[in-house]
């Protein structure tokens, strides 16, 4: 072994260590917990079981709560990726003043917690909100229309909070690419429309698949701000297992909602990188 | 036929390049040469279409091009840094401008087929950029830019990325290919010796302006200014002034006493004008036996530098004045030393006008 790898090693070892200590201890705890057989008294017995997977996957309940989150997590993917390229093309191109500011500006949000910035939406959505009065005044609707606890509200304002998570990936994939490489593409005959098409889009593709993994599994994860902006009814995967945990105190059950959150964001991640690496290679 | 009329480019404050008038014969080779900074590539990119000029106007036989975008220029560039699609195969990056203009696939794969043989790289069609070495990218730019059969070839700087070998090999396969498709092109080079070896004309740049436009040998042989003179080749210049003339041949008498008759005399300078006497070191004659043909100089040898295939001689002639000389390394050169004294013939010499200072 090499000088520098050892030296590699040496770095890798505390983060390594705390990653075993916080990520690996706690997953296996409830993957463990998961095939336990649950007992309003005893918590949990240990009798190994499938039961709590079957409630999951075929009880038309938590069925729904399965689509809801995915459904949730993708659409607020795609429209935080729509919004985001525009935002991160123009940050990366240009090069006037002001640019370092729109740069605070999209980093802003991150500095007020979620919450806040939930609440932020509450006030806008709200039946007595911004757009409610808004809307009102401008005669386009007599009462106030129905925004909060709607899938609506819970995917606008993931939109906004994870914008963040997606413009910064796709602003280093921009600006990473040779400017001379549209010169060439225009040189060669491209009009504006394929020039983007087939090589600043492209191009983009590390930063689209690191920022959409990112907001996927940010959004398939989240609990407050679905709590807060969709009310009781909507629950997603995030909230069940903290209604497990703290209110049913059904913990195998939550157990097994947990690993099948983790197995479905692994498996986006993997999925992600698997066909970025397949495309590049192609 | 490629014109350009008093094309001017600015970028805020700083001059690109311009004014520039300039006149490509089809089936050229132009290089634009000189140093870092004096606007080649902008040059390069007006005619491409990539910079709208600021004024001026750039035709192609006879149509004007100036409002021209460049995707229907039909300009094939090749950057300095390739600009491969690097996510594109070689045969897709050489196919890309062919799809652009509708090619059917069948036509495509003939024609890509056939420009990869011609650059010489047959063999690599599903390999991506950043798997060849440096060479091979060179020669699928330059597939990519011909095999849209542009009207003009442009080129920036294509040999500096590659290692001295191979950048004298493509040299001549850059002019050979050109030859072959009888296709006009435009190269920009900061290196004199590319120029020369692959130009038919050459245009010296200076700050944004073209300084002399003249064959190799006309820009080596007749310089116009000392910055001409001082970019092309080595040179020793002797500030002096012009005595007398007779018939186009100038008499001049330098500031180091040395007199120097018969130099043909370039256009606009007349008795009394201040000039340089350019006197380059391989046009010198040593005397190295008793002779003593009219006009030869006593010198004394006071510096001697052998490279190799030749041996470089500084030389100190009356008025304290160095002359350089350069002698191929044979024998009767090679063993001559410092402290010598001969006599020298400076063969050649011309005159180029002096700007600085004197009146
Ligand atoms: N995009 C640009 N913005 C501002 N100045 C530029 C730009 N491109 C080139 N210049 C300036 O224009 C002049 C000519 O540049 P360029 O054409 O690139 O020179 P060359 O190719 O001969 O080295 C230089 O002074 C350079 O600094
Ligand atoms: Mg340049």
């Amino acid at each position: 072994m090499t000088e520098t790898r050892r030296a590699g090693w040496l770095f890798v070892t505390p983060i390594g260590l705390l990653y075993l200590l916080i990520l690996l201890a706690p997953l296996s705890y409830f993957l463990l917990l998961s095939i336990f057989k649950y007992s309003a008294f005893e918590m949990y017995l240990f009798e190994p079981t499938a039961e709590n997977y079957q409630r999951l996957l075929f009880d038309p309940y938590y069925r729904g709560v399965i689509y809801r989150t995915l459904r949730i997590a993708a659409t607020t993917t795609v429209f935080t990726l729509l919004v985001a390229y525009p935002l991160a093309y123009f940050l990366a191109r240009y090069g006037g003043p002001g640019r370092g500011v729109l740069m605070f500006l999209v980093i802003a949000p991150l500095m007020s917690g979620v919450i806040v910035r939930t609440y932020g939406w509450i006030v806008l959505l709200g039946a007595e909100g911004t757009i409610n009065t808004a809307l009102i005044w401008l005669g386009a609707i007599q009462r106030p229309i129905q925004i909060l606890r709607t899938e609506f509200a819970v995917i606008m304002a993931m939109v906004h909070i994870l914008l963040p998570y997606m413009v910064f990936p796709l602003f280093s994939a921009i600006v990473a690419q040779e400017r001379n490489l549209e010169q060439a593409a225009r040189t060669l005959g491209a009009s504006n429309l394929r020039i983007f098409l087939e090589v600043t889009l492209p191009l983009s593709r590390p930063g689209i698949v690191m920022g959409s993994v990112l907001v996927f599994t940010l959004t398939a994860g989240a609990i407050v701000t679905p709590q807060l902006l969709g009310g009781k009814e909507m629950k997603v995967l995030g909230i069940l297992i903290y209604d497990l945990v703290l209110t049913t105190l059904n913990w195998p059950l939550a157990s097994a909602v947990a690993s099948l959150l983790v197995l479905l964001q692994f498996s986006v991640i993997v999925l992600y990188f698997r066909g970025a690496r397949g495309r590049a290679a192609a | 036929m490629l014109e350009l009329h008093a094309v001017v480019k600015r970028y805020g404050a700083t001059l690109g390049a311009g004014p520039i008038d300039l006149t490509v014969e089809p089936g050229e080779f132009l290089t634009l040469l000189g140093p870092s900074g004096c606007g080649k590539t902008t040059t390069l990119h007006l005619i491409a279409g990539l910079h709208a000029p600021d004024e001026g106007r750039i035709l192609m036989d006879g149509t004007d091009l100036t409002q021209v975008p460049p995707q229907r220029r039909n300009m094939g560039v090749v950057f300095q840094n390739y600009a491969l699609f690097p996510h594109r195969t070689v045969t897709e990056n050489v196919a890309f401008g062919l799809r652009m203009r509708g090619v059917t696939p069948t036509e495509i794969a003939s024609k890509v087929g056939r420009m990869l043989d011609l650059v010489g790289l047959p063999g690599t069609e599903g390999r991506l950029p950043r798997q060849l070495s440096g060479g091979q990218q060179q020669r699928v730019a330059l597939a990519r830019a011909l095999v849209i059969e542009p009207r003009v070839l442009l080129l920036d700087e294509p040999l500096s990325n590659l290692d001295a070998v191979l950048r004298k090999r493509m040299r001549a396969d850059l002019r050979a290919i050109q030859r072959r498709l009888g296709i006009t092109a435009i190269a920009v080079t900061h290196d004199q010796d590319e120029a020369f070896e692959m130009s038919d004309r050459v245009a010296l740049m200076d700050q944004g302006r073209i300084e002399q436009l003249s064959t190799p040998e006309g820009l080596y042989d007749r310089p116009a200014t000392r910055f001409a003179a001082e970019f092309i080749g080595e040179a020793v210049f002797v500030p002096g002034r012009i005595g007398s003339l007779v018939g186009g041949r100038a008499r001049v008498a330098t500031e180091s006493g040395l007199g120097f008759d018969g130099i043909p005399c370039p256009d606009g300078l007349g008795v009394g004008a201040a000039v340089y006497v350019l006197i380059r070191p391989e046009r010198i004659d040593l005397i190295l036996d008793d002779a003593a043909p009219a006009g030869a100089i006593e010198a004394e040898i006071v510096d001697r530098v052998f490279s190799g295939e030749q041996v470089s001689l500084s030389l100190r002639v009356a008025g304290g004045l160095v002359l350089k000389a350069k002698k191929p390394s044979l024998g009767r050169f090679r063993d001559l030393a410092p402290g010598r004294k001969l006599r020298l013939l400076a063969q050649d010499p011309r005159l180029v006008p002096r700007t600085d200072g004197a009146t």
